[in-house]
């Protein structure tokens, strides 16, 4: 029976018990697709990751990304956990700018800074969001999350999908405690969306209010439709979520350079998702979302 | 940099004979290093079903106190994580290879175990002890989820359990 390591992370954190779990198979030559599902399903975390030897030149590893229930072609904590994964297994050269992970989406660049302890922060360079549809029954939305309508913030800032390769619908709340308070109905989503013409959506929700946390916004994912109820540190998320902000002028294009979700606080699993923007003349040129991570345990499956 | 310790913990694969399939079980087979806030946030980290801890004996009828926790809160008797926690102590040789019949004290009280040996060893556990303890002790929420064996005759779960990690460390360096 075949003996496959793991390594065990917690990534957009820097404590044990925080972030989002993850589990990185780094030799991952020889487990097909079925196997990697099921493996995925056994380890029961929000994502685990499957490193191959590059497929595509120019890029450094082939690196497959299982919820326990499908694979993902791109997502921001698997990213970011296994290039630090890769790190610790010292198959990244220390020092180095970068790196490029084949992902289902292609492949992606990671930006790398070095600290004495070895990799010290991951930026993994987003496609740029495009956004979808809004949606204005503001009644039927609050509805949907167990809230009132007056806890939309409404205004300015719509419920709207957006995607950087995974759609989320945006929702922007008045206050944390609100965020705090949301809790899907997954029929009243579904009718919802519906009524659009589209398909179940995972909903992202936030607020801007401030704190002294140093985070631009609080916030929430809740993803019924992938299998995860809800997810401590959605990274995929946070690229559309930094676009959002700046196209509806929550942030100013120089506080875009530089964007903390602070996501997970009300699951005991606070992560803290760095975004980055740049943009010239109001056009979105470069979306990175990054953060830190650490290796909690590793471990050895016979199976 | 503080201390890092590491922590040995199994998965085994209970109910089944083959690997990947079957209902998951952690279980750390030296816990007493624990108090119980930890043992809340490690098995919610796991994330499994539920997480078992092992701890030494605090009662003469039993090898072993097992304290298992769901990652949302503890649990005062469980079957599979008791099938999977007597497997676990079976192939550590914690409890001997020779022993057929014992009990783990779970918070409900002690729970009998029967062991039938063999390549495959088959575990029993005697689930209705632990319903007609938690019903005494008044813990409304297991009478109320195993309120249909009410009157039923003794009840065995068997497994052939199957450990998949066996050799799993985890290390963590801070628990606040």
């Amino acid at each position: 029976m075949p003996v496959l390591q793991y390594v065990h992370l917690n990534v957009f954190a820097n404590q044990p018990f925080t972030g989002n779990q993850l589990a990185v198979f780094l030799d991952a030559e020889g487990i097909d697709e079925k196997r990697m599902q099921r493996i995925a399903n056994e380890m029961a975390f929000p994502e685990t990751t499957f490193v191959f030897p590059p497929e595509v030149s120019g890029t450094d590893a082939r690196v497959r990304i299982f919820t326990p229930s499908q694979e993902l072609p791109m997502a921001g904590s698997p990213t970011v956990g296994t290039t630090f994964a890769l790190a610790g297994g010292g198959r990244l050269r220390a020092g180095a700018d970068k790196t490029v992970l084949g992902l289902g989406i292609g492949p992606t660049i990671v930006g790398l800074e070095w600290g004495q302890n070895g990799l010290r922060f991951a930026w993994m360079k987003q496609p740029i969001p495009t956004f979808g549809p809004i949606v204005t029954d503001t009644v039927a939305v609050a509805a949907a999350l167990g809230i009132q309508p007056r806890d939309l913030a409404g205004g300015n800032l719509p419920v709207q999908v957006v995607s950087s390769g995974v759609p989320f619908l945006y929702v922007a709340l008045n206050s944390r405690a609100a965020v705090d308070a949301a809790a899907v109905d997954r029929a009243k989503l579904c009718a919802l969306l519906r009524a659009l013409d589209l398909e179940e959506l995972p909903v992202f929700v936030f607020s801007p209010e401030p704190a002294d946390d140093g985070a631009t916004v609080y916030s929430r994912m809740f993803a019924p439709v992938l299998g995860i109820p809800e997810d401590p540190g959605t990274g995929s998320a946070c690229g559309p979520l930094g676009a959002y902000l700046l196209k509806y002028k929550a942030v100013s294009a120089k506080i875009a350079s530089r964007l903390v979700s602070l996501q997970g606080v009300r699951m005991g699993r606070p992560s803290r998702i760095h975004i980055a923007l740049s943009s010239r003349a109001g056009v979105l040129e470069e979306v990175q979302v990054g953060g830190e991570a650490v290796v909690v345990g590793e471990g050895t499956i016979r199976a | 940099m503080a201390q890092v310790k590491s922590y040995r913990y199994a998965v085994v694969d209970v109910f089944t004979a083959e690997p990947l399939a079957g209902n998951p079980l952690a279980v750390f087979p030296g816990a007493s290093e624990f108090d119980e806030t930890t043992m809340q946030k490690i098995a919610r980290e796991l994330n499994l079903a539920e997480t078992a801890f092992v701890l030494p004996a605090t009662r003469e009828d039993c090898v072993a106190r097992v304290r298992i926790f769901t990652p949302a809160k503890e649990l005062a008797f469980a079957g599979h994580p008791t099938i999977g926690t007597a497997f676990v102590l079976f192939q550590e040789e914690t409890i001997s290879r020779n022993s057929s019949e014992f009990s783990l004290g779970e918070e409900v009280g002690p729970i009998p175990i029967r062991i039938e040996g063999g390549q495959r060893p088959l575990i029993f556990s005697d689930v209705c002890a632990g319903i007609r303890r938690s019903r005494g002790s008044g813990d409304r929420k297991l009478n109320r989820t195993f309120g249909s064996f009410h009157d039923a005759p003794p009840l065995y779960l068997e497994s052939w359990g199957h450990l998949t990690k066996l050799e799993s460390r985890s290390w963590f360096n801070s628990f606040r």
